[in-house]
């Protein structure tokens, strides 16, 4: 759900429309694939969901660098995975419109159970770099806000860092002395830089220019314990193409925090240090930036959730590397309220200040979203 | 003659104890499997990760929970004690994990016998459920206690 981006309105390269048309055939066969495979749900070795989402964003100007400021917006999320013995396979595609449609292979990922509670997956995946990137992706319901840090914004949507990577992931966790290690390991091919990131997309393997990618994530959570922290590093080389070829050589790292406090207070926080090494017709520059977010959950009752978020930035403004980019979300102040209409239905509404480069203007968003079956 | 007063007394004294447990409502959530599983010495965060939707490896076994939904006090005690979530933090979660991971969602009993025939049948399986309600089912056995107390 992405009324919450504010990536520019004039893109010199942004997407013909024929590529709906050309990713909606292999979704289409994903889909199918997944209906072949429809047997196994009988047998209870595999699951379907879909999150449809609809959302509605008001912005107090119309900044040159934002989109519009009313914006309407549909999603549908699909998602598959199924099991067979030692495999497992997963699938998902993201639908949506807001006076355009745009249709994605988010992830394709099979994966072989490796010895104890590890997994190594080949495809297409979710960089894991935090866990706004992995537990709350797309999927509108499963997050308690409607938007999601700027940092941490998807690759079209004037995201800064590689959201979806393509290749290799090992994933588990262990349980040592009652506390439960979860770590991934991420290899494969990272975005190309065009006006934007633009990830492999894994029905077109041969288009653009894609580059080495590597994340790496250990987390730690305590006893029995809802929380944990954790510490990622990311490392990645990311191709220039038109209008001027630039190519960055990106590192991350980051620290990130899941707390609860009592049964109803829940602290949510991510750090990032990113720094950029930009190489333009063999002129090199060297920039880095750091930005923060803490967002903060109170229950209130059994269906109502109230929420407040804070973003902030520093080096970000005359930041070689965000310069080539728009919309990257500097800082943001918001508070929001969630509440659930039934187990598998919410609807939310947030008020926010947001700062561009240069821009600020107050944002209200409103959503509804939902998990079926 | 003194001697069958003084048991009289004794079994009298239980009785009373026994009732004024019964009364305070004090009862035992436990862990229940196959009697392979006997052993497993499962620590609360193995406990939590099994019931957050993930299978454990230990000792050789492959764990996964069941959701015990045959009782609502049992399933409400089991939510504020054991997972410290509402039940729809909770139902989120599960779904969340799936979605991030893959796999399936835990199997859900309403039926006590369903619940059963599933502990019997499938090996690793674990659920909760009251220590007095599982003393009346066969060929399933206590893994761990999960809470003991009065329930008001």
């Amino acid at each position: 759900m992405n009324t919450d981006s504010h990536r520019p309105a004039a893109r010199p390269d942004k997407k013909p429309p024929q590529r709906f048309y050309r990713t909606l055939g292999p979704a289409l066969l994903a889909l199918a694939a997944c209906q072949i495979a429809a047997p196994a749900q009988a047998a209870g070795t595999n699951q379907f969901f879909f999150f449809p989402a609809a959302a509605y964003a008001w912005r107090s100007e119309d900044p040159a660098g934002a989109a519009r400021k009313r914006e309407g917006e549909i999603d549908l999320d699909l998602f598959y995975t199924a099991d067979r013995g030692n495999l497992r396979f997963l699938a998902e595609v993201f639908g949506k419109t807001d006076g355009e449609s745009e249709i994605e292979i988010e992830r394709l990922q099979l994966s072989w159970k490796l010895d104890g509670d590890s997994r190594l997956w080949l495809g297409r995946f979710h960089n894991p770099i935090g866990f706004w990137n992995t537990d709350y992706h797309h999927g509108a319901f499963l997050q308690t806000s409607i938007s999601r840090p700027g940092i941490v914004e998807f690759e079209d949507d004037g995201g800064v860092v590689p959201t979806h990577l393509t290749g290799a992931l090992i994933e588990g966790f262990t349980v040592r002395r009652s506390a439960v290690w979860r770590y991934d390991l991420a290899l494969g091919a990272g975005p190309e830089l065009r006006s934007d990131l633009r990830p492999l997309e894994i029905h077109e393997p041969g288009e653009g220019s894609h580059d080495v990618a590597l994340t790496a994530r250990l987390s730690w959570q305590p006893g029995d314990s809802r929380n944990s922290v954790g510490a990622f590093a990311g490392y990645y080389k990311i191709p220039g193409a038109d209008p001027t070829p630039t190519d960055v050589r990106q590192q991350l790292a980051g620290l990130t925090a899941d707390w609860q406090f009592g049964a109803r207070t829940t602290m949510r926080a991510t750090a990032y240090v990113v720094d950029n090494e930009l190489s333009t017709s063999g002129v090199a520059t060297r920039d880095s930036f750091r930005n923060g977010n803490l967002q903060l959950e109170q229950a209130l009752g059994a269906q109502w959730i109230a929420y407040g978020r804070i973003e902030g930035s520093r080096g970000a403004d005359g930041d070689a590397y965000l310069n080539l980019l728009g919309g990257f979300v500097r800082e943001r102040q918001l508070i929001g309220l969630r509440y659930d209409l039934a187990k598998n239905q919410a609807v939310k509404a947030e008020i926010s200040k947001v700062h561009l480069s240069g821009e600020r203007f107050d944002q209200i968003n409103l959503q509804w979203s939902a998990v079926y079956p | 003659m003194r001697r069958l007063g003084y048991v009289a007394l004794l079994l009298a004294g239980l009785l009373v104890l026994s009732a004024g447990h019964a009364l305070s409502g004090e009862r035992r959530l436990v862990l229940v499997g196959s009697p392979e599983l006997r052993s497993l010495n499962l620590n609360a965060a193995e406990i939590r990760q099994l019931f957050l939707g993930y299978a454990v490896t230990k000792d050789n076994h492959d764990v996964t929970a069941a959701i015990n939904k045959s009782d609502a006090l049992l399933y409400e005690v089991f939510l504020q004690k054991v997972i410290f979530m509402s039940s729809q933090t909770y139902e989120r979660q599960l779904v969340a994990k799936v979605f991030r991971y893959g796999g399936q969602l835990p199997p859900s009993f309403a039926r006590p016998e369903e619940l059963t025939a599933a502990l019997n049948s499938r090996p690793g399986l674990v659920t909760f459920m009251w220590e007095d309600n599982m003393r009346q089912l066969p060929g399933v056995t206590v893994v761990n206690e999960l809470w003991h107390g009065s329930i008001e």
